[in-house]
């Protein structure tokens, strides 16, 4: 199994009192799975991601990434393989702005000690994957912003990892722009097998999953296969 | 509309509680800073500025060419006023006078004090008012005396002095002296710091009738006061000629020359020579004028390049204000209305700080400056408020009240925010060049300082005592006869009682400004020659470990080596002699048994000059047909303090010398500390700049914690961006602090070539200098870079430590 979350509970302190943001989550990723998350505002759908993307600790319960139990890791182990495993969309893009296309793809692979060869060849790889060649050289303020997921999406390949997080990746985009980066997950998990996680508010989108965890509250109130 | 700016902008400084913490630490630190050296220049520059008609006010010089060398002097021969007052009528008044040291006494006190012997029209010309007396007739008999109230106080304590008795002594002699005024002491800005005044005529009492009337001899200061339809070039134009007339035979025309310099010139202006009255150095005033400015302008940077930084948040708000009708002029009277906000908090607390530190400031430069608040230090704050906030809140009034709205409204960093981020680096870099060429002098300052007491001066100064004799009353020669005569059972006391078995008797003891000067003419060349002379015995060469190149040192009980000399192998090298040999005429009594190796008796500013150690300096002198000395020859014991029990030996030699002598006062110094005085200018100076170098910087560093703090919180979301794309702390730490670097380091190629030349001129003006070692600049430069390294991290490892879940978190 790729990932496993046991009896998962995350909370904050709220004048003396514990707040739940997760509730006692149970919940199994096999590798190749492409999962839709939904749930009303605030019910914890970016909490979750987050915890399954090691991004956030949580309080109680246990994680399993490749069967290995991801807290009692150093952290530096941690970052390793969140590195490795991991590539994360966000709903506001989250390009850096002072960087071109080709440098932010690029980014990752910096901080994985890439060799500059290796990083060219990768790059123009994905570049032109996406075909997204002639806008290499721009900057994120002078793309739309389908244009601009793409690119987020594209970074978040580029070190290859087994698992993308996408947190509501079309919530700033037209219906046509959303459509084209469903297109791209649907391709990517069939044929690369990338497994997707993503949170979504459009029924539409999650229906290109193969299962739809929703969330209310904090809690799994069902999960429902496709 | 002034009350909703003033509103708005008090509320802003509020908000941004660190930005204006800075801004107004920065900006009063400045204000006081400015204060502090304002009220120094401003004494500096108004040297006897007080007296009516000041500006009518000359003192005359002498040039002399004789035998080659030329002579200049503001000191004047004693005729010189005579001849004026006879001759000229465009003179109102003439008045001359001279100073000397002698011993007043009143009943059984008495003590040393510095005389100055005036011309009744003293109090005329200058401006020093009376307590009681009358301007025309205080000095008018030779007996009268007029004294400051600390004199009167010092010997009659709360009696009232007038009319009464006080002694002086001149020569061998005591008079007696009546009170017949109380003056005001002169202002600290004055070059007139006299505590008593003597008639003229007490000036015969010690020159001779030669030093009276000959114009080669100079004895006192002559100043002038013009009448005020006089003409200055048409007095100089009559001035030569009759010169020439007086001197005919003696000089040809154009060699004796004299000149006047305004009394204003007289303080700052040290191309003509010191007479009585101290010169500063003019360049200290600029100096000081320049490192204000620099502080101010440092400080004014800070509220620049945080308003730029802050400019980028609030951009958004002109976009806004300019949509809703906001007119370039209004946005432009809001900053403007903040930057002059914080000039105003600044300035007054700026002001206080000054207030506060100024009895420590008077003692650092040895001064008396107050601040009192009169229309002009009001007007001068006022005045600071308005360049302050001119001058710092030029950049944002114009710069943000010109962004177009649409520009201002999107919420990228667009290409105008990028110009502001240039802008930012060369401020930030210009500050970091001045802090480092601050830091780079402080260096090379403390390197002179270290050096210059650190260097082998040719002998030993540690632990040497120096007990002068003090006696007033007696002559040289007698004072020097009874130092000999009490030098054996005092060095034998000395000896049974504390160990020290050597003690010597010198005119002259090292580390001192000038030894008696001793000048003939030479009779082969004509020339007129110079050399330094002091009167030592045979303890002084072993206590002080001076080394002898070649030769001997003086045989005990001197009477057999009264006419032997040991000279410097500067004097065998200027006048070409060897071991053995007789010294040049007309010394020619006087035989070479030694030649030592040349030591720094006088500063380090100044070269070895030629020595001769004799003891028979009484002997010397009369041969001479010049003597001076800026140092008293009377005799001084020296000896060497065992490095334990160094208090208890000098009880017991305090209580021998009481006993031995009742009447001699008892006194100390130790050569060691005299060393250190003769660079006291130096290490005041250093001291000065120091501070101002820590100041700079830590408005600097105050400045750069504030961009830091800025630029670092906009560039959160980014360092989220690069956390969870996998970077690592090291990674993110160094991409924050690379464009601070990179600053830093272009600074200190630029500050370094600067620093260099500056302290290269201020080397110049000592004879033994440091060399400038690249090490120095190395540490200045590494010091700069590891302080921006300590504030400018701070800041990034507490951003690049926070989760970046918070940092992204989409609102
Ligand atoms: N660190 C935190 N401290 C306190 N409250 C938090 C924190 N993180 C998230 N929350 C709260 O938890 C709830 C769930 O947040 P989130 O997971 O972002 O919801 P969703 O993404 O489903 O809208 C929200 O009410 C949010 O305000
Ligand atoms: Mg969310």
């Amino acid at each position: 199994m790729l990932l496993q979350l046991k009896n998962a509970s995350k909370w904050v302190h709220v004048g003396g009192n514990k707040a739940f943001l997760l509730k006692d989550i149970n919940l199994n990723v096999f590798e190749g799975e492409f999962i839709s998350i939904m749930g009303p505002s605030g019910s914890g759908k970016t909490t979750l991601l987050n915890v399954l993307g090691m991004l956030d600790d949580f309080n109680e319960g246990q994680y399993f990434l490749n069967d290995e139990n991801v807290g009692s890791m150093k952290d530096k182990r941690k970052a390793q393989i969140a590195k490795e495993n991991f590539g994360y969309v966000f709903q506001a893009y989250h390009l850096i702005d002072e960087l071109t296309v080709y440098e932010n793809i690029e980014t990752p692979l910096l901080y994985q000690k890439v060799s500059s060869s290796e990083r060219k060849a990768l790059v123009a790889d994905i570049l032109d994957k996406f075909n997204i060649v002639g806008k290499k050289d721009l900057f994120p303020s002078q793309l739309s912003g389908g244009q601009q997921q793409l690119v987020g999406i594209a970074r978040a390949l580029i070190s290859k990892p087994k698992v993308i997080l996408a947190d509501e990746p079309t919530g700033n985009l037209n219906s046509r722009q959303g459509e084209e980066i469903m297109q791209l997950f649907k391709k990517l998990n069939e044929e690369e097998g990338v497994s997707i996680i993503q949170v979504t508010h459009s029924e539409s989108n999650a229906a290109y999953a193969s299962k739809i965890i929703h969330l209310l509250d904090g809690s799994i109130e069902k999960i429902e296969n496709l | 509309m002034l009350r909703n700016y003033l509103k708005i902008a008090w509320r802003n400084l509020i908000k941004g509680k660190l930005y204006s913490f800075i801004n107004i630490t920065g900006l009063s630190i400045g204000t006081a800073v400015i204060v502090l050296l304002a009220l120094f220049v401003r004494d500096e520059k108004t040297y006897d500025n007080f007296h009516l008609e000041g500006d009518l006010i000359y003192r005359a010089w002498v040039k002399e060419h004789y035998a080659g060398e030329i002579f200049f002097n503001s000191v004047t021969p004693y005729i010189l006023g005579q001849e004026l007052k006879e001759n000229f009528p465009d003179f109102q008044e003439v008045v001359r006078y001279t100073t000397t040291n002698a011993s007043m006494k009143k009943e059984t006190f008495s003590s040393d004090e510095l005389i100055y012997v005036v011309e009744p029209s003293f109090l005329k010309v200058f401006n020093f008012p009376l307590i009681e007396g009358n301007i025309n007739d205080v000095l008018s008999s030779p007996l009268n005396v007029v004294i400051t109230p600390d004199i009167s106080k010092k010997y009659f304590g709360n009696e009232n002095p007038m009319g009464k008795n006080i002694s002086m002594q001149f020569g061998e002699e005591w008079k007696d002296y009546v009170v017949s005024g109380i003056i005001n002491p002169a202002p600290s800005n004055s070059g007139f710091q006299f505590n008593v005044l003597l008639p003229f005529e007490n000036a015969k009492l010690f020159f001779g009738p030669n030093a009276q009337t000959m114009w080669t001899n100079v004895s006192v200061e002559t100043f002038v006061k013009l009448k005020p339809t006089a003409n200055l070039t048409a007095i100089n134009d009559k001035l030569t000629p009759f010169i020439d007339s007086k001197l005919t035979g003696i000089y040809k025309p154009g060699e004796y020359i004299i000149g006047l310099q305004k009394l204003s010139d007289i303080h700052l202006n040290n191309e003509i020579p010191t007479g009585f009255m101290p010169v500063g150095n003019p360049r200290y005033p600029f100096i000081m004028s320049a490192i204000a400015l620099l502080i101010l302008i440092l400080a004014s940077i800070n509220f620049t390049t945080l308003a730029i930084a802050r400019s980028i948040n609030r951009t958004k708000e002109v976009g806004i204000r300019k949509t809703i009708g906001a007119q370039r002029i209004q946005l432009r009277s809001q900053f403007w209305t903040e930057a002059v906000l914080t000039a105003g908090i600044s300035v007054l607390i700026g002001i206080g700080i000054a207030r506060f530190v100024i009895p420590w400031f008077n003692g650092l430069v040895d001064k008396n400056l107050h601040f009192g608040f009169t229309i002009q230090t009001i007007g001068f704050g006022l005045l600071l408020v308005l360049i302050i906030g001119i001058l710092s809140g030029a950049y944002p009034s114009f710069v943000l009240s010109n962004l177009s709205t649409i520009k201002t409204l999107r919420d990228r960093i667009s290409s105008s925010g990028s110009s502001r981020h240039n802008i930012l680096k060369i401020l930030v870099g210009f500050q970091f060049v001045l802090s480092i060429v601050l830091i780079c002098c402080t260096v090379i300052i403390q390197k002179q300082l270290f050096f210059i007491q650190n260097k082998d001066l040719g002998f030993n100064k540690d632990q040497i005592m120096i007990i002068p004799f003090n006696k007033s009353g007696v002559g040289l020669r007698d004072l020097m006869e009874e130092s000999n005569k009490i030098k054996v059972p005092l060095a034998s006391q000395i000896s049974s009682l504390t160990g020290i078995s050597k003690i010597t008797v010198s005119n002259h003891t090292l580390g001192t400004l000038g030894w008696l000067s001793v000048g003939y003419t030479d009779q082969v060349s004509q020339k007129f020659n110079s050399f330094k002379i002091n009167g030592v015995d045979e303890n002084f060469i072993p206590i002080h470990e001076l080394k002898i190149a070649e030769g001997r040192n003086f045989r005990p009980e001197g009477e057999s080596d009264l006419k032997s000399v040991i000279i410097n192998k500067a004097y065998a090298q200027e006048y070409h002699l060897k071991l053995n040999e007789l010294l040049q005429d007309p010394f020619s009594d006087y035989k070479i048994i030694g030649i030592s190796e040349d030591f720094n008796y006088a500063s380090l500013h100044q070269s070895v000059d030629p020595l001769v150690l004799t003891q028979d300096p009484i002997g010397m002198l009369r041969i001479a047909s010049d003597v001076s000395s800026i140092d008293s020859p009377n005799p001084k014991i020296s000896l060497k303090l065992p490095s334990a029990n160094i208090s208890s030996s000098i009880a017991s030699i305090e209580q021998i010398w009481k006993d031995l002598m009742p009447d001699q006062p008892f006194g100390f110094s130790f050569l060691d500390d005299n060393f250190d005085k003769l660079y006291r200018s130096e290490q005041r100076f250093s001291f000065i700049i120091s501070l101002a170098t820590i100041l700079a910087i830590f408005i600097g560093m105050l400045g750069l914690f504030g961009i830091a703090t800025l630029l670092i919180a906009q560039r959160r979301k980014e360092i989220g961006i690069r956390r969870v794309l996998g970077a690592d702390l090291k990674n993110i730490i160094f991409q924050l602090n690379k464009g601070f670097f990179t600053i830093v380091f272009l600074s200190c190629i630029i500050a370094i070539p600067i620093a260099w030349y500056v302290m290269e001129i201020w080397l110049r003006a000592f004879e033994y200098r440091t060399t400038m070692s690249w090490w120095a600049f190395a540490l200045a430069g590494g010091f700069a870079i590891f302080l921006a390294l300590i504030v400018v991290s701070s800041q990034s490892i507490k951003a690049s430590l926070e989760n970046p879940v918070n940092a992204l978190r989409t609102e």
